[in-house]
């Protein structure tokens, strides 16, 4: 199980920059200023950033798990290595699950703002349909092609998306930003918790890690990744505060495409439309990048291929979108997925980091004994 | 085991015929013929391919040298005829394979009586005969730059690739294809630059080719493609000298094949067929503005009618007052869903673009004023389609025939399509759904082993100067690097980048 990954599956390191921010960014970027104001107003922004610090500590810390992991493997062969076969595979498999579970709430997300924004009366599955054959024909490819799809998705929307959202400054109330530091250290930590699903992505590393050349030296663009992901966040959350006052927020679902509607071009309009469109390109690297770290997961456990098991979790995603439609729904799952990816990155590998640096030091000092 | 040994041992050698068996095979066509005489006591015979050999050389180089020196030389064996007939590489041989072979090819086999099973076989095929003389490269046409292209002899298209890469390091290496044609192909490379992997694959693939009959370059093209489901052309076939020799000296390698006016490269990426070697010619900021020119042509040319087909079916509140008015006056009297509309016009110019293609030059250009005027006006008047989309479409196919590579322009053409289904099915973001599945198609696509997208992924921001912008020749000294190739400059950088003070 444990054999080299041949070079030419490999991908720069420089890489995990693009897969990593394309993992962050998703459909929480569009709405996660309401939750966010409501728990620390004016001083969301620095909620923001305290997320975005506490992202780069556990990138930090999965790193640092990974220098004690045998030759680069993933996150599969760790456990296995320091719970045996037995309670390894059990907690890959919670693993398994949590990626599937990204993928079918971000999937179903996107598609809940689609219905809402731009067509209300197209059935839900024709998109997760299409999202999921494309997904099959992307993973296929295997990582690199996954990979190059996270570069797409960060340029293409960086160009077309984000400048859009600086129009609404024309209309900007800079008062809005006062009185700074309004709540209190604790309160901003328990709105940080909110962030949680916005900055999430960056877990899918411990599936990719062997997939990158030169792991080690990557760390410093994850780094960059996770800064750039906190600055975009920190742009939308300034620009929000500015443009919108703390009570209208709260009456605004997704704030970030209601700022999309303020650009004004001569020949086309209601941009948001194009946004979201071209949101697919966001989105779309973060279901395919859970469904390969799923795959990978059930190839690693269960030494199935991953083109038999590729149609089988794509048909329970499907199956899965049909039974989660309504909007209460949608938010249950949204909440769970914060949860369990809450616990995964900032309980769980912290406590696996602890647990593999003791034994690494139980089992030195074991063999300086004799 | 022992059986199969014995089997392959049987197949490498298969049984020697007897010459006299091949000339009575040759004797059934016609046009071969058999010539024998006495001269100064020496019984010889002639054979040749009538069709094959050229009359001139038969006669001044070879009859006559052997009827008018052979009797001053008695002893003369087949050997020896080098000192007497003025031809070059005479080979002797008793192979009746490679006799057949070379018999076939236009050679002329001359054999003595004393020495029966043996042949000398002399070069004189007519190479030329019933081929085109020169090439004006008219189909990859470029105003500025030499006009001189590829024809259908390979001997040619080697002389002007040797005469412009004067280096010993440019290695042609020959290879037959072709169980009928035995056609003969040629890699072209540059020894120390291509990098030796690549040429390794290629000749691989060129040796593991099947195939009766190669007719064109555009064949082995197929046959050498990494991937045959795709629409793109996985290398650059060029009829222009210029490409073919940027090409092999940035590290590329090139193919030709006898009766092929073009060059296939490879490994080729996708942004090397929106390359024109006019970029070259022109001052790189004009070059650079063609350059963008043509991309934008291209994404037009894909996005604009499923955007019109998506606007209009579904997001026509995207539409701006101003503009509502005249898309309405316009689409008044269509009774057609956009979709159809636009399919209608597309496979309307489709059509005119074959038909041109198929007839003769003078008829085309009078289909093309017929059908492009005279129908575009009709359907417009009849209420078929509505003049704007009339526009975009025409615009659209303007825009597709800028790429210069022609293979590629047809590619582009035909994405369109998916695109308008997509569009009709879910908008605007069944077009970035397109989008998607045309960016994930692409990164699967390979040439020779090497990623089709590249140097945009895997990302090389180094080797962007040559891509969208035509940098200036001060900073392009170095070849793309995501070729790997043998040796990193094409000329000397520092030399390219010197730069003066003010007034010095």
């Amino acid at each position: 199980m444990k054999q080299a990954i041949p070079e030419r599956f490999l991908i720069s390191p420089f890489l995990a920059f693009f897969v990593i921010h394309a993992a962050q960014i998703g459909v929480g970027a569009l709405s996660f200023q309401r939750p966010l104001m409501k728990e620390a107003g004016q001083d969301a922004w620095i909620v923001v950033l305290l997320a975005g610090l506490a992202a780069h500590g556990l990138v930090w810390l999965m790193y640092r798990l990974f220098s004690y992991s045998p030759s680069g493997g993933d996150i599969v062969s760790l456990h296995e290595q320091y719970f045996g076969r037995w309670i390894g595979g059990v907690l890959s498999l919670g693993l398994l699950f949590y990626y599937a579970l990204v993928a079918l709430t971000v999937l179903q997300s996107y598609i809940e703002i689609i219905k809402v924004w731009v067509f209300p009366l197209m059935g839900a599955w024709q998109f997760s349909l299409v999202f999921l054959l494309l997904t099959y024909y992307a993973v296929l490819g295997g990582f690199r092609v996954v990979a190059g799809l996270c570069v797409w998705g960060v340029v293409i929307p960086l160009l077309t998306i984000f400048p859009m959202v600086f129009f609404p400054l024309e209309y900007a109330q800079y008062r809005n930003l006062f009185p700074v530091f309004d709540h209190s250290f604790g309160q901003l930590v328990k709105a940080s918790k909110e962030m949680t699903l916005q900055y999430l992505g960056f877990e899918m590393l411990l599936m990719y890690y062997p997939f990158l050349k030169n792991a080690p030296s990557s760390q410093k663009w994850a780094h960059a990744a996770n800064a750039f992901t906190t600055f975009i966040y920190l742009v939308v959350m300034l620009i929000s505060i500015v443009f919108y006052n703390k009570e209208q927020i709260q009456h605004i679902t997704w704030p970030t495409l209601t700022l999309a509607k303020i650009p004004e071009v001569p020949f086309i309009e209601r941009m948001e439309y194009i946004v979201i469109s071209i949101y697919v390109l966001v989105v779309f690297p973060i279901i395919t990048i859970s469904v390969w770290a799923a795959m990978r997961v059930v190839k690693q456990l269960f030494a199935v291929q991953q083109r038999r098991s590729l149609p089988v979790l794509l048909a329970v995603l499907f199956v899965g979108t049909l039974f989660v439609q309504e909007k209460t729904d949608i938010d249950r799952l949204m909440k769970w997925t914060a949860e369990a990816g809450f616990y995964l990155a900032a309980v769980y590998i912290p406590l696996l980091y602890v647990y593999v640096w003791a034994a690494e030091k139980v089992k030195k000092a074991l063999q300086q004994k004799p | 085991m022992g059986l199969f040994m014995f089997w392959k041992k049987k197949k490498k050698r298969p049984p020697q015929r007897p010459i006299s068996q091949l000339w009575e095979k040759l004797r059934q066509s016609s046009d071969f013929v058999e010539l024998s005489f006495i001269v100064g006591g020496k019984e010889l015979s002639i054979y040749y391919f009538d069709s094959l050999v050229d009359p001139q050389v038969l006669q001044e180089q070879i009859l006559c040298h052997l009827q008018n020196d052979i009797p001053k030389h008695p002893t003369v064996r087949l050997e020896d005829l080098q000192q007497i007939v003025p031809i070059q590489r005479i080979e002797v041989s008793e192979d009746t394979a490679l006799i057949e072979e070379k018999v076939l090819k236009g050679f002329v086999a001359v054999s003595f009586r004393e020495q029966p099973g043996k042949a000398a076989l002399m070069s004189a095929a007519a190479e030329n005969l019933g081929l085109r003389e020169n090439n004006d490269s008219e189909n990859e046409f470029s105003v500025v730059g030499p006009k001189v292209g590829f024809v259908e002899n390979v001997g040619v298209n080697l002389h002007l690739i040797r005469r412009q890469v004067v280096t010993p390091n440019l290695v042609f290496r020959e290879m037959s294809v072709g169980s009928v044609s035995k056609t003969k192909v040629v890699i072209a490379y540059i020894d120390g630059v291509a990098n030796p992997e690549v040429v390794q694959t290629v000749t691989q693939r060129l040796e593991a080719i099947h195939f009766d009959v190669v007719f064109d370059n555009a064949i082995l093209d197929q046959l050498l493609a990494d991937n045959s489901r795709t629409p793109f052309p996985l290398f650059i076939s060029t009829e222009r000298i210029d490409r073919a020799v940027y090409a092999i000296v940035s590290g590329q390698v090139a193919i030709f094949c006898d009766g092929s006016p073009y060059a296939v490269i490879g490994p080729a990426a996708l942004f090397d067929f929106f390359t024109s070697p006019e970029d070259y010619y022109l001052p790189w900021v004009l070059g650079t503005f063609f350059r963008l020119i043509r991309f934008f042509g291209v994404a037009f040319s894909v996005l604009a009618s499923p955007i019109y087909v998506a606007v209009l079916t579904y997001h026509y509140e995207m539409i701006p007052e101003d503009l509502l008015g005249p898309i309405i006056y316009s689409r008044s009297n269509v009774p057609f869903p956009p979709v159809l509309e636009v399919l209608f016009l597309e496979i309307t110019i489709e059509l005119l673009r074959e038909a041109g293609a198929r007839l003769p030059t003078k008829v085309a250009q009078t289909l093309g004023i017929v059908g492009g005027i005279v129908i575009g006006q009709a359907t417009v008047d009849a209420g078929l389609t509505s003049t704007i989309l009339l526009i975009v479409v025409a615009l659209a196919a303007l825009a597709s025939f800028t790429t210069p590579i022609f293979k590629m322009s047809n590619t582009i053409r035909f994405i369109r399509f998916p695109f308008i289904l997509f569009a009709a099915g879910w908008g605007g973001i069944g077009i970035i759904f397109a989008v998607c599945g045309l960016l994930i198609h692409l990164g699967r696509l390979q040439s020779f082993g090497y990623p089709y997208l590249l140097p945009f992924y895997p990302l090389r921001v180094r080797n962007f100067r040559d891509t969208f912008i035509r940098s200036p020749y001060s900073e392009t000294a170095e070849r793309p690097m995501f070729l790997r190739p043998r040796s990193r400059f094409r000329y000397d950088p520092n030399e390219a980048k010197q730069k003066r003070d003010i007034d010095e």
